[in-house]
């Protein structure tokens, strides 16, 4: 076999043998968003999540100053609009979003606490593509208190709970720990 | 047939969104009610029925009547009042709306016996 031939049919190999692992592995899957995303996968998205971030975004601060008034705006907020997914204390143990692929993380963890302000601002403003985070839009102060509360809620109290479920009420009441 | 589905899911999704999209306007919950028992600058002390709760007025907080706008003067020992707004951890709230009970004068005309 010529060396140049055998050059073109390496990578063909390799293209088709990928195809047929990635027809098995959306086979033997199904295409269920009850899944969990690889650790590959994850580390992709991530990946590719963080090129489509502009230097520019992940720069931005924070305009507004963290006050107990601007936190438990971002909060009644939160309570209002993000915790029927997220639940109250961020946690993601909501009933939908163990039924999304992929889940949105726990907010109080690394994954979410170690990003930018400007990342945490642009992710609520746009949303993610292919996930269950929508883009809201929403007024630029609205949206940066929300970002203060997510920096608070590692250090969310039992009396700061109780004041998010006078404002959503039953709505979080679809977590799994409240179920069970 | 699936593709068509899929396009369907993602519109629905893409609706509800919407529906769930705002304005700027406040994350309110149920409002406090109560009657003024004090009036000291920007705080009030209100007496509702689960006990006196500390108000804090700001620079845009509204206040109204029906669809009467009021200014501060309107806010009185002994008037009913709603008032929408943040609850801070300590207890204190923090008002965006106070909805004046009757015509905003100290008259409680919504209460008044025939």
């Amino acid at each position: 076999m010529k060396p140049r031939t055998r050059a073109l049919l390496i990578p063909a190999a390799a293209v088709i043998v990928s195809a047929l692992i990635g027809y098995e592995y959306l086979v033997t899957h199904t295409f269920s968003a009850r899944a969990k995303p690889s650790a590959l996968e994850a580390f992709l998205a991530k990946r590719v999540r963080d090129l489509a971030t502009s230097p520019a975004v992940k720069r931005l601060k924070n305009p507004l100053e963290s006050t107990p008034l601007t936190i438990a705006q971002g909060r009644d907020h939160f309570a209002d609009h993000c915790a029927f997914c997220h639940g109250n204390n961020g946690d993601g143990k909501t009933v939908v979003n163990e039924g999304l692929y992929p889940p949105a993380p726990d907010l109080r963890e690394t994954t979410t606490q170690d990003l930018s302000d400007g990342e945490i601002f642009s992710i609520i403003r746009n949303g993610i593509r292919f996930t269950g985070m929508p883009g809201w839009d929403g007024e630029d102060d609205e949206n940066w208190k929300l970002v203060l509360f997510i920096r608070h809620l590692p250090e969310l109290s039992p009396e700061e709970l109780t004041l998010m479920r006078e404002v959503n009420g039953g709505r979080e009441e679809g977590t799994h720990n409240e179920h069970h | 047939m699936r593709p068509l589905l899929i396009a369907l899911r993602l519109l629905l999704v893409a609706i509800a969104a919407n529906a769930w999209a705002h304005g700027g306007h406040a994350h309110h919950g149920t409002p406090t009610e109560g009657t003024i028992a004090t009036v000291n600058g920007d705080h009030l002390t209100l007496t509702t029925d689960t006990g006196s709760v500390a108000v804090t007025l700001t620079e845009t907080t509204h206040i109204a009547a029906g669809e009467k706008e009021l200014d501060r003067k309107a806010l009185t020992p002994k008037s009913r009042v709603s008032v929408f707004g943040t609850k801070l951890e300590s207890g204190e709230l923090v008002a965006e709306d106070i909805h004046v009970e009757g015509n905003g004068t100290g008259e409680n005309t919504t209460h008044a016996k025939h």
